[in-house]
C-alpha cells in the first residue's frame, strides 16, 4: 500500500532541529538543585515523612515512571502547593527558573516517547466490536453484545478502554475474533426457506400446569392464586418455575425478533403496581429471570395490554414477573413457600396475568437484509436460496470488495483484494457450498488488522479517518453512509461541514452508545452494580432501583450535551430524569409511571447535579457502609481530575463499625491527626464529607441505619429491621479553608472555586476518550486553548464537545 | 546469576521492515516427561477474605493450636502448611476490591493510571507445560468469566462456570460428524491466520514505528494463536479419557454458592487424574446475592464488610466454614484419588488463601495462604513476624519451581521461600 510521507513527522523533526539544543539532563539538575536543596529537602529527602525522596529522583525522563513522578512534582510545584503553607516561601525567580526548565524537558520527554504520533494503532474495544458488527451486518443489537462479551475483557489501566498504548492483543483475542466472526457470520447469512412465523398463545386461567401449582401442597407451591380469567402472582421469586412461557410449552425453534404482548390488570391494589418482564434461560426446574427486556404500571383493575420485541434464540423463554406491590402490615410474604401455606386468601396487592402472546420470528424481508447486504450481487430464488450469476469466484470478489470497504473503511487496495478472495479456492475446489466458501474471506476481514485497527498514516487525519474518528466517539461504531459520503468527497474536514456532522451525530440515537459508554467509565457508572446493598440495612433496594439510577445518569448527561447546558449544571442543576421509583426514593412527589422523564426538581430537594445522584453515592459505597475516603476521592479524580496517591506501603483502610456506637467521622478524626495522613485526608475527605448526607443507596439521611440484629422465626434466622443511628454530619472545611455544611454548601463552593479545574478535567477526559490517548504534558496548552475558547459561556457541553473535535489533537493521529 | 521469569523471551527481529519471529525454543510439542515425575497445581482463591480471628492461629510451628476454621480440615493437617505475613505490596487499586485481579500476578497499583498487570503463577506454569496436556490450563469462576488468570500481555483469561460445559469439553466425545467439522474448522481457520500474518507483515512495512510496534504485537499474536491451533488440532483425533462419572447438571441459581463450588471442586480430581490438565486455577467470587446456607441472610459481600457486627460476623463465619469443609472434600479426594505415580496430592501444590487479609478494611496485607501437597513438608504454621509483611511471590517462586520451572524470581519476589 502506498503511504504519504508523514506530515507530523517533519514536522516533529523540524521542532527538534530547531530547539536551541537538547536539554541535557544536567540542565533539570541544575535548574532544580538550589530549589530542592532549600525548599524540598527537608521532607523529601528520605521516605520516612513522605512516599517521595527527591534525592532519589531518576533524571531520566524517558523512563515513564521518572516521567510521572517529575510532572507531578511539576504539578504540585505549579499550583503552588508546594512547599506546603506555613513555610518559609522560596525566592520566586528560583521557582520560575526551575518550573520552566521542567516544563521544557518534560514537554520534549513527552514528545519522544510519542516519536511524532500522540495514537499509535488502535484497536477497536470489545464494545465498539459489538457496536461495528451490529451496524456492519445489521444485525440485532443483543446479537453484538453477546459477540462483544465473548472477547477477552479489556485491561483496567486506569484510563478510557479506548486508549491504544494500553490496548492488549494476544493469541486469546485472536482465537475469539475468529469465533466471533464465525457466529456473526452464522446470524447474518440466512438462506433457504422463510421461517415460519407463528403466534403462541398462553392463556394462564385455563393452563393445566398452573392448575396443579395453584393448589400444590409443595414448597414452592400455593403462591399464586387462579380465577376465572387470569393467574395471579403476589412475590417476586427472581427466578420463576410458575408462569414463564417454557412450562406453558413454548419452545423457540429459529433465533429471531419475536414481539411479546401480555394482558394484565392490577389485582387488590390501592396503589400502582408494576408488571416486569424477563428474557430468560432455564437451568433445571427453575428460569433465570437474567434480563429484563420491559417493565409497565398497571393501575386499577381495568386489564392493560402491552407489547415488546426482543431477539430470543432457542432455549429462551419469557417470565413475567411483578413489582411495586405493597404488603399488608405484619405479613411475611414468604411462608406461603412453606407446603402447608396457601396464598388463596391473602389480601395484599397482585397482578392478574390473563394471556401472554409470543409471535415470531418477525421477518419483514427474506432472505434477511443482513444476508442480502453482505452478499452483494448474489441473487436469491424464490425459496431464499443462493442464485449466482457468474462464476463463483467472481462473485466472492465482487463481496471482498464491497464487503471489505465497509468494513476496513477504506477502499482495499489490489493484492487485499486478490489475497482475501484467494482464502475461498481451495474450497471451492474441494466443490464446498458457496455459502462455505464466502465464509473464509468474510471471517479474514472480521479479524484482519484493517478492520481490528483504526486505519492510521501518520499525521493529520485524512477525510476518511477523520469519518472513523468521529463516528468511533460519538457513536461508538463505524461510520454511517453519510459520514462516509462527506469524506469521499473531502468535505469532512471542512469546519462547518465536521461541526454539522457532530450536531447530527449527536442528535442520532446511536450518540446514546456514547454517553453510557463514557459516562460509564469517566463516572465508573459501570461499577454501579458491583456490589448488592445489605438487604436488612437497605431493604428498598432492589435491581429497578439500580437500572434507573444508572439511567438518570445516563439521560442527566445526555441533556446537560443536547441543550449545550453549561457545566454549571453538572454540578448543580434544578431537574434530573426521575421515574415513580426513583422518585419515591427521591421523596419528589406525583412522579407516576416506569418512564424515566425530566422533572424539575422542588426547591427544598437535596438533589441537583451529579453529586447528590444514587447512582454516585451507590457505586462509591460498599453496599454497606459509606467511607469518606472513597468518596472524596472519586471527586477528586473523576470530577476535579486531581486523584490523590494511593496510600503508603503499609497503611491499611479503617475498620468500618455498623454497631452505632462510633461514626466513620469520629474514626477518621483520629487518622487525620497524624501527619503522615494529613497532607493527603485534607483534600480527600471534605468532599467525602458532604456526600455522607447520602447513604449506600443514595437515600438522604439525617442519622446512619445500624443493623437491628435477627432473630429465630418459626425455624429460619429472620433479619430484624434497621434501627436510627448516630446523626451524620456533613460538615467539613476545605483544604483551603471554606468551611461548608452539607453537599448544598459544597457544591456552591465547587461552582465558585473550581469550574474551571472540572471543565478542564472534563476537556482531557472527552478527548482522551475520543483520540484514543492520554493527554500527556505536551498536550496541555490545547486544552487550555479549548477551555479559552468556551469559558465565556462558563462551558456548555456540547460546545466543548464542538472544540474538541475541531482541535489539531482529535485531528491528527 | 538472577535469572528473571521472561514471558516475552522471543524478541521480534525486523529485518527490512518485515516482522519475523523467532522460534519458540520452549514449551509446546511432545516433550520428553516421561522421565520426569508429573507436577501440577491448583490455586484457589476466596475472593471475599477468611475472617482473620477464625482463620489464622495466634501461635505457630507444629505444634500451633487450629482455629475454627482449620478444625475443619485438621484431619489433613500433616498435609499443609499455613503462613502468615505474606502478601504483595502496594495493591491499592483503583476500586477496593482490585487485589483479586493481581493475587496470581503481584502487579503492583491494580487499575490505577499506568497499570498494566503481568502473567499470573498458572499462566507462567501454563505456558511452561504447554500442550502436554489437552489443555494448557483450566480457569474457573462460581458466578463470572472474571478470573485472576492473566497472560504475559496481562490479558485476562476468562473463567469458565458451567461444570456441566466442563465435563462435555474435558470427557463426552464428539460424533464422527462433530470431530470432521471441528476439523475442517480448524483447517479453514488455519489458511485466514496465514492471511492475517500476512496483512499484518505488509501493513508493518510502511507504518510508523509506533504503529509497526501494534502490527507486531499483532502478528506475535496471530503466530501463537496458529501454533495452539495446531497443538489443539493435533488432540481433536486423540479420544478423550473416559471416566466412570455421571456429568454433572449446572446448578442454575446464584445463590446456591456453596453447590457451585462443590461441583467445580468435584471436577479438580477428574482433571488431574485423567491429566487432561495439570494447572486448575478456582476463584471463588462475589456473587452479589444471599448464599443459601442455613442462617444467613445477607449476601457474602455485605457480610464480609460486617462492621464489627456480632450477628454478622456470625453469619460470615457460617458461610465461610462451608467453603473450608468444601476445600477438606477436595483434599480428601485428592488423597484419596492416584495415577500411576502416587496419590494426586503428593505431585499437586494446592494454594488455597485470598486476596484479602481483612476484607471487612479492604486490607490486601497479611494475607490468609494454605499451601497443601505438592511434596513439601507440611504441618507447621510458618509466620512471618517483625512488623512487615515478606513477599508472597517467594513462595511463588517456590510453587512454579515445584512444577520443574528454573526461576529464580517472579514479581515482587526477593528469593525463594523455604521452609522445613
Amino acid at each position: 500500500m502506498r503511504r504519504t510521507i508523514q506530515p507530523l513527522a517533519l514536522l516533529t523533526l523540524v521542532t527538534i532541529v530547531m530547539a536551541p539544543r537538547a536539554l541535557a539532563l544536567s540542565d533539570l539538575e541544575s535548574a532544580v538543585e538550589a530549589l530542592f536543596s532549600t525548599s524540598c529537602h527537608a521532607c523529601h529527602s528520605n521516605t520516612i515523612i513522605t512516599s517521595l525522596d527527591l534525592t532519589q529522583l531518576d533524571y531520566d525522563l524517558a523512563n515513564p515512571q521518572a516521567f510521572r513522578t517529575w510532572a507531578k512534582v511539576f504539578g504540585r510545584l505549579e499550583r503552588g502547593e508546594m512547599p506546603p503553607a506555613g513555610t518559609p516561601r522560596p525566592d520566586a525567580k528560583v521557582v520560575a527558573h526551575a518550573l520552566a526548565t521542567m516544563e521544557k524537558a518534560l514537554t520534549k520527554a513527552n514528545l519522544d516517547a510519542r516519536r511524532g504520533q500522540r495514537t499509535p494503532l488502535r484497536r477497536l474495544t470489545r464494545l465498539e466490536y459489538g457496536n461495528t458488527l451490529n451496524d456492519l451486518l445489521s444485525l440485532d443489537e443483543d446479537i453484538g453484545h453477546k459477540l462483544a462479551a465473548s472477547l477477552p475483557a479489556e485491561a483496567d489501566s486506569g484510563g478510557f478502554d479506548t486508549v491504544a498504548v494500553k490496548q492488549g492483543i494476544s493469541a486469546f483475542h485472536i482465537r475469539s475474533y475468529l469465533q466471533a466472526a464465525d457466529r456473526a457470520l452464522d446470524e447474518a447469512i440466512k438462506t433457504g426457506p422463510r421461517p415460519t412465523s407463528s403466534a403462541y398463545r398462553i392463556d394462564y386461567a385455563t393452563s393445566q400446569y398452573l392448575a396443579v401449582m395453584h393448589d400444590a401442597p409443595i414448597l414452592g407451591g400455593g403462591i399464586t392464586k387462579g380465577l376465572d380469567d387470569a393467574a395471579v402472582m403476589f412475590i417476586d421469586t427472581g427466578s420463576t418455575y410458575l408462569m414463564h412461557s417454557d412450562s406453558e410449552g413454548f419452545r423457540v425453534t429459529q433465533p429471531g425478533i419475536y414481539r411479546v404482548t401480555i394482558e394484565a390488570y392490577a389485582y387488590q391494589a390501592k396503589t400502582p403496581v408494576t408488571l416486569t418482564v424477563y428474557r430468560g434461560n432455564k437451568q433445571g426446574v427453575t428460569a433465570q429471570l437474567s434480563e429484563l427486556i420491559g417493565s409497565f404500571d398497571l393501575v386499577g383493575d381495568e386489564p392493560r395490554t402491552v407489547s415488546m420485541t426482543t431477539y430470543l434464540k432457542p432455549g429462551e423463554l419469557i417470565g413475567p414477573s411483578v413489582a411495586d406491590l405493597e404488603i399488608p402490615e405484619g405479613v411475611f410474604t414468604n411462608q406461603f413457600f412453606l407446603p402447608d401455606q396457601n396464598i388463596k386468601d391473602y389480601a395484599g396487592e397482585g397482578i392478574a396475568i390473563k394471556t401472554m402472546t409470543i409471535e415470531g420470528p418477525l421477518t419483514d424481508q427474506w432472505p434477511p437484509a443482513s444476508t442480502r447486504a453482505l452478499l452483494a450481487g448474489v441473487q436469491f430464488s424464490a425459496d431464499g436460496e443462493i442464485e449466482l450469476t457468474k462464476s463463483a469466484i467472481a462473485h466472492i470478489e465482487e463481496i471482498v470488495i464491497q464487503f471489505g470497504e465497509r468494513a476496513f473503511r477504506r477502499p482495499l487496495n489490489a493484492e487485499e483484494i486478490e489475497e482475501f478472495t484467494r482464502l475461498a479456492l481451495p474450497l471451492l475446489a474441494d466443490e464446498r457450498p458457496f455459502a462455505e466458501a464466502v465464509r473464509v474471506p468474510l471471517r479474514a476481514i472480521l479479524s484482519s488488522p484493517s478492520f481490528l485497527y483504526h486505519d492510521s498514516t501518520g499525521g493529520l487525519l485524512n477525510d476518511r479517518q477523520l469519518a472513523t474518528r468521529l463516528s468511533y466517539f460519538l457513536w461508538r461504531s463505524m461510520p454511517d453512509a453519510e459520514l462516509i459520503e462527506a469524506a469521499e468527497q473531502g468535505q469532512l474536514s471542512q469546519p462547518a461541514v465536521l461541526a454539522a456532522h457532530v450536531e447530527r451525530l449527536l442528535e442520532d440515537s446511536k450518540s446514546d452508545r456514547f454517553v453510557k459508554d463514557f459516562a460509564g467509565q469517566a463516572y465508573r457508572l459501570y461499577e454501579l452494580k458491583a456490589t448488592s446493598p445489605d438487604s436488612s440495612l437497605y431493604p428498598e433496594y432492589d435491581d429497578r432501583l439500580g437500572h434507573a439510577m444508572q439511567s438518570e445518569t445516563e439521560l442527566f448527561f445526555r441533556e446537560l450535551i443536547r441543550q449545550n447546558m453549561s457545566i454549571d449544571q453538572l454540578i448543580d442543576a434544578d431537574f434530573t430524569f426521575l421515574n415513580r421509583r426513583l422518585a419515591e426514593h427521591y421523596d419528589v412527589p406525583a412522579v407516576k409511571g416506569q418512564q424515566m422523564r425530566k422533572v424539575v426538581l422542588p426547591t427544598d430537594s437535596p438533589r441537583g447535579g451529579l453529586l447528590t445522584q444514587a447512582s454516585i453515592h451507590k457505586l462509591t459505597a460498599n453496599g454497606t457502609t459509606t467511607s469518606p475516603v472513597p468518596r472524596g476521592n472519586f471527586v477528586l479524580a473523576s470530577v476535579l481530575g486531581k486523584p490523590a496517591p494511593p496510600p503508603p506501603p503499609n497503611v491499611s483502610g479503617l475498620e468500618p463499625d455498623t454497631r452505632g456506637t462510633t461514626t466513620i467521622r469520629e474514626q477518621l478524626a483520629a487518622h487525620r491527626e497524624s501527619p503522615i495522613c494529613a497532607g493527603c485526608h485534607r483534600k480527600i475527605d471534605p468532599p467525602g464529607f458532604a456526600l455522607e448526607s447520602f447513604d449506600p443507596i443514595g437515600g438522604y439521611r439525617e442519622r446512619y441505619r445500624v443493623s437491628g440484629g435477627e432473630m429465630m422465626y418459626d425455624g429460619y434466622m429472620v433479619a430484624l429491621p434497621y434501627r436510627e443511628g448516630l446523626p451524620v454530619d456533613a460538615s467539613g472545611v476545605t483544604p483551603e479553608g471554606w468551611a461548608f455544611d452539607g453537599m448544598r454548601d459544597y457544591k456552591d463552593l465547587l461552582l465558585e472555586h473550581d469550574l474551571d479545574q472540572v471543565a478542564r478535567h472534563l476537556t482531557s477526559q472527552l478527548m482522551s476518550f475520543a483520540t484514543g490517548a492520554d493527554i500527556g504534558f505536551a498536550d496541555r496548552g490545547a486544552i487550555e486553548q479549548i477551555l479559552a475558547e468556551v469559558e465565556g459561556d462558563r462551558y456548555p457541553l456540547k460546545s466543548l464537545i464542538q472544540e474538541v473535535v475541531a482541535s489539531d489533537l482529535f485531528r491528527s493521529q | 546469576m538472577n535469572k528473571r521469569y521472561s514471558p516475552n523471551r522471543r524478541t521480534f527481529l525486523r529485518a527490512s521492515g518485515v516482522a519475523v519471529a523467532l522460534p519458540l525454543l520452549e514449551s509446546i510439542g511432545p516433550r520428553a516427561l516421561a522421565a520426569a515425575p508429573v507436577r501440577r497445581m491448583v490455586n484457589i482463591c476466596c475472593t471475599l477474605g477468611l475472617y482473620k480471628d477464625s482463620w489464622m492461629p495466634t501461635t505457630t510451628g507444629a505444634d500451633y493450636a487450629a482455629t475454627e476454621y482449620l478444625e475443619i480440615i485438621n484431619a489433613h493437617r500433616d498435609r499443609y502448611t499455613l503462613f502468615s505475613g505474606l502478601s504483595h505490596e502496594e495493591q491499592t487499586g483503583r476500586q477496593a476490591h482490585n487485589s483479586e485481579i493481581t493475587w496470581l500476578t503481584s502487579t503492583r497499583h491494580p487499575g490505577l493510571d499506568g497499570f498494566q498487570n503481568t502473567i499470573s503463577i498458572d499462566q507462567a506454569a501454563a505456558n511452561h507445560l504447554g500442550y502436554t496436556t489437552r489443555f494448557p490450563s483450566f480457569v474457573l469462576g462460581t458466578a463470572t468469566p472474571q478470573s485472576q488468570s492473566y497472560t504475559d500481555n496481562g490479558v485476562m483469561v476468562p473463567a469458565e462456570t458451567s461444570p456441566a460445559a466442563l465435563f462435555k469439553k474435558l470427557f463426552i466425545k464428539g460424533t464422527p460428524e462433530e470431530i470432521a467439522r471441528e476439523t475442517q474448522r480448524l483447517a479453514d481457520g488455519g489458511s485466514v491466520l496465514d492471511n492475517l500474518k500476512s496483512q499484518a507483515a505488509r501493513q508493518s512495512r510502511s507504518a510508523s514505528a509506533p504503529d509497526a510496534e501494534k502490527l507486531e504485537a499483532y502478528f506475535e499474536a496471530v503466530r501463537r494463536a496458529e501454533r495452539e491451533l495446531a497443538e489443539v488440532a493435533k488432540w481433536t483425533d486423540k479420544p478423550k479419557p473416559q471416566v466412570n462419572e455421571v456429568p454433572p447438571i449446572d446448578v442454575p441459581d446464584k445463590a446456591d454458592l456453596i453447590g457451585r463450588v462443590r461441583l467445580l471442586f468435584k471436577l479438580i480430581p477428574l482433571i488431574l487424574q485423567t491429566d487432561s490438565s495439570r494447572v486448575v486455577n478456582v476463584m471463588i467470587q462475589d456473587h452479589g446475592v444471599v448464599p443459601q446456607v442455613p442462617g444467613v441472610t445477607s449476601d457474602l459481600h455485605s457480610l464480609s464488610h460486617h462492621g464489627q457486627d456480632a450477628a454478622k460476623i456470625t453469619q460470615l463465619r457460617t458461610v465461610e466454614k462451608e467453603l473450608v469443609r468444601l476445600f477438606g472434600d477436595l483434599m480428601t479426594e485428592l488423597t484419596a484419588t492416584s495415577d500411576a505415580q502416587g496419590p494426586l496430592i503428593d505431585q499437586t501444590a494446592v494454594l488455597f488463601g485470598s486476596n484479602l487479609g481483612n476484607a471487612s478494611s479492604h486490607a490486601a496485607k497479611d494475607l490468609p495462604i494454605l499451601v497443601a501437597g505438592g511434596g513439601f513438608a507440611h504441618g507447621k504454621h510458618i509466620a512471618h513476624e517483625g512488623g512487615h509483611d515478606d513477599p508472597l511471590c517467594n513462595l511463588f517462586v517456590t510453587l512454579l519451581r515445584s512444577m520443574g520451572m528454573e526461576v529464580d524470581a517472579f514479581g515482587q519476589s526477593t528469593g525463594a521461600l523455604r521452609w522445613s
